[in-house]
């Protein structure tokens, strides 16, 4: 499990999704949260295709201030167009204010599309609130 | 053949570390081939190419080709080429696609050709007979991955296969799998596209060709044989199939006495079928002041592998004289399965 450190406080949040050497891939996401009795609820949810510029957005409509202990999930079905490429880079980051505060990237082997096969793979992340790092001079104030 | 195999293995082991370089988890090689597969450099040079007018389209991945050359009712020539694409293999990388239509150098990198090659020589059985080459697609408006349609329905069919609604099972699966996809109604609708469109093309290339006497590699057993550049230009009609190619290309052949060099001219006509490309050419050969003629049939029906057949009169660079050559050969994809 991975955490996304947000602030509840700030803008809202930019989901940028790309994959490199020209490879088409569809990512189908969700925003999610647990409910009490232990189903899944969704709260925010997009598919976005990288098409021919290798990346595609999408702004969460789930405010900050709501997203902390949700979750954000993608399945990916992806494969390589360019000849010759047998790998492609797939990365999500978020961003809020401009700033990017999370980032997920791997590195994965597919197929050519021509031999009429392609990959699915699934990933997600968790928000979390973030508290602020406690810094060594805030460490002497106490001390 | 015994030691042209390997050869052919030392070269095959040559491209295998440089693509072994960008891939970790995959087999090496990803072979495809693809319609319309350009000539190779190596084998032009070395004269086991079928044709002698060269194609100006772009390039493909890794090709492996296996010649043989039946001159007049004599003995056969027997040949093994690897053509491949030293960006890729040796770690390039696109960003997307758009960067490889809008960025020229990127572009051009993609669409360079490696290759190597190895014949052996009937009139001096313990030599054999190497050579290198490179070409370089400079342009061709027909280029596949400028066709945005086929980017556009590979990306229908992948939001198909991912339309299914995230579930509970989604969450507790964090596996990969390869899937099995149709992909080729939009390969098919490609290539109809391709060979319906007018465009045109342009290439350039250059091979260089030695001589290992006594089949040895050592450095001072080589013999300079013959060196050749050439530009060669496609224009496709997008009408019946029908495309026209012309080539000029300058040679210099130190093995001859007298250090021969002149210019080979030429003009090629092919029709592309579904299956099938025929192709007719016509040479002027200015180092043996004469014309040569020849016929050509690919076919593309066999997954991975083309099949190939030519009939020509060329002639005997030592004596001058016509003979009649028949080069049957085959153009290879050594997929590996995608686990």
């Amino acid at each position: 499990m991975t955490y996304c450190y947000i602030n509840p406080n700030g803008g809202p949040l930019t989901i940028e999704i790309s994959v490199n050497n020209g490879s088409r891939s569809n990512w189908k996401c969700a925003n999610a949260d647990k409910s009490d009795d232990g189903n899944w609820i969704s709260l925010d949810k997009f598919d976005c295709t990288t098409g021919d510029n290798g990346q595609c957005s999408h702004q969460l409509t789930t405010p900050a201030s709501d997203v902390s202990g949700t979750v954000l999930l993608w399945r990916v079905v992806a494969c390589a167009m360019v000849p010759g490429v047998e790998k492609s880079n797939f990365k999500l980051c978020v961003f809020q204010d401009d700033a990017e505060i999370y980032k997920k990237e791997s590195n994965r082997s597919l197929p050519q599309c021509n031999s009429n096969s392609a990959i699915r793979f699934r990933s997600m992340l968790t928000f979390k609130t973030h508290t602020g790092t406690v810094e060594n001079n805030d460490i002497w104030d106490v001390l | 053949m015994g030691r042209i195999v390997k050869t052919f293995l030392l070269i095959f082991s040559f491209v295998s570390a440089g693509a072994q370089f960008t891939s970790e988890e995959m087999p090496a090689f990803n072979y495809k081939l693809d319609y319309n597969i350009p000539e190779s450099p190596s084998f032009s040079v070395l004269g086991s190419n079928p044709t002698t007018v060269m194609r100006g389209s772009a390039s493909q991945e890794v090709i492996v080709n296996l010649a043989s050359s039946f001159l007049g009712g004599s003995g056969a020539d027997s040949g093994l080429g690897i053509d491949f694409n030293p960006y890729f293999v040796f770690g390039g990388r696109l960003k997307s696609v758009s960067e490889y239509r809008n960025k020229t150098i990127k572009r051009i990198l993609a669409n360079t050709q490696l290759s190597l090659g190895t014949v052996n020589d009937d009139v001096f059985p313990n030599d054999l007979l190497l050579a290198s080459g490179i070409r370089i697609t400079l342009f061709d408006s027909k280029d596949p991955l400028k066709d945005r349609s086929l980017g556009q329905e590979i990306d229908k069919i992948l939001e198909a296969a991912n339309s299914a609604p995230l579930s509970d099972d989604d969450f507790e699966d964090d596996s990969s799998e390869l899937i099995t996809l149709d992909f080729s109604p939009a390969y098919a609708a490609s290539k109809r596209r391709y060979k319906n469109k007018a465009g045109g093309s342009l290439s350039v290339g250059a091979a260089v060709a030695t001589r290992a006497k006594n089949n040895s590699l050592a450095v001072d057993s080589f013999n300079f044989q013959k060196s050749q550049v050439w530009l060669s230009g496609q224009y496709d009609f997008g009408v019946s199939g029908l495309s026209m190619t012309g080539m000029v290309m300058y040679q210099n052949n130190g093995n001859a006495e007298d250090n021969l060099d002149g210019t080979i001219g030429g003009f090629a006509i092919r029709q592309y079928r579904d299956n099938l490309i025929l192709n007719a050419e016509i040479t002027y050969n200015s180092l043996m002041d004469g014309f040569e003629a020849g016929g050509l049939l690919e076919y593309y029906k066999l997954k991975n592998i083309l099949v190939y057949a030519s009939f020509s009169y060329r002639m005997n660079e030592v004596t001058g004289a016509y003979e009649r050559m028949f080069q049957p050969g085959i153009k290879w994809n050594f997929s590996e399965p995608k686990s």
